[in-house]
């Protein structure tokens, strides 16, 4: 009886041993890729880096400056795109769909958009903006971004209107105010603040995107040319960079590296800073 | 299958070399809906069960 105790309990020390050493292995991760990419890519980056336009091969003293405004732009133009819709369909489901067989399509469709490889939300865009305008541009690649934006932020936007308690909807009911007027000034101020959160979080998710970049904002090594033409982003210099056969290029891609992440990093900081209040509220 | 499309479709050449890449597309998109209905269907089925 003793042995088959000690046994137990040696199992059970091991697993836990185990859980918790697969635990920090998923926060090492992180540090281990933010580690080697600060390691790789801090000392190209100056300030130098971030404000100038690429150097022809050869040439020293390149930059990401036109890949930092384009990426902004695309990403932008994308959220313009991406977050109204997401927010307003989000305000469907919660409020007014929640049963119905509509509703349950809808969801649905936005989970397996959430799950369909990046790369095919690009073909589509490919072909729905550029097989027309017969040219890469901006534009092509802020739709694509901006429907890989959507069910995120539209899932998003309807668990926290669910997290609004249904009891102050109805008392606002109760008082006589009309439906359309209960969400827009009762429920969506409630919940606004995680709604916002999401809409960043999904930002910066698409911020990072290459694959539906790649034939639709097709990259650039000038400044804008406006939305009807290629542009260039971050992910897709980053890309063209590492995968070139330039040593002083490979210097630069690590150094891009380094900005995205920690663009992305400090987005994803803000929005939890933004957030804890509410979670704090809600538990 | 991704990288397929991603590394040939900035330079496809001709027609049927893009409805090709489109079709790759295309299977990736019904593995994605197939996936996603089986798991909906498993979770309706789990529910149903008290």
């Amino acid at each position: 009886v003793i042995d088959a105790y000690a046994r137990r309990r040696a199992i059970n020390l091991m697993m836990l041993g185990l859980t918790a050493v697969c635990a920090a292995l998923s926060a090492g991760v992180l540090f281990a890729i933010l580690g080697y990419i600060a390691w790789k890519g801090g000392s190209s980056l100056s300030w130098s880096f971030l404000t100038n336009l690429p150097k022809p091969v050869g040439e020293a003293g390149g930059g990401i400056a036109n890949a930092i405004v384009g990426s902004a732009e695309v990403v932008g133009l994308a959220g313009l795109i991406g977050i109204p819709v997401g927010v307003l369909a989000g305000v469907y489901l919660a409020e007014y769909g929640r049963a119905g067989r509509f509703g349950f399509w809808v969801r649905y469709a936005a989970d397996v958009l959430n799950g369909v490889p990046s790369i095919v939300v690009g073909l589509f865009a490919y072909a729905l903006v550029v097989v027309p305008f017969k040219r890469f541009s901006a534009l092509s690649g802020s739709v694509a971004l901006s429907v890989i934006m959507i069910p995120i932020v539209l899932r998003n936007t309807e668990e926290f209107l669910r997290l609004v308690p249904p009891t102050i909807r109805e008392a606002a009911l109760a008082l006589g105010v009309p439906r359309w007027k209960v969400v827009l000034r009762v429920v969506l101020p409630t919940a606004a603040r995680g709604i916002m959160t999401g809409a960043l979080l999904a930002l910066a998710r698409v911020a990072g995107e290459t694959a539906p970049l790649v034939f639709t904002a097709f990259g650039n090594r000038f400044w804008d040319q406006g939305l009807l033409n290629p542009i260039a982003t971050l992910p897709l210099t980053l890309y063209n960079y590492a995968i070139s056969p330039y040593e002083d290029w490979h210097r630069q891609a690590w150094a891009a590296a380094l900005v995205l992440m920690l663009f992305v990093l400090a987005v994803n900081l803000a929005a939890r800073l933004w957030l804890k209040p509410v979670q704090g509220a809600a538990h | 299958m991704a990288a397929v499309i991603a590394n040939e479709l900035a330079e496809a050449a001709g027609d049927a070399h893009l409805s090709a890449l489109i079709a790759i597309g295309l299977v990736l998109f019904v593995v994605t809906v197939v996936i996603n209905g089986l798991a909906r269907l498993m979770i309706y089925r789990l529910e149903k069960r008290p």
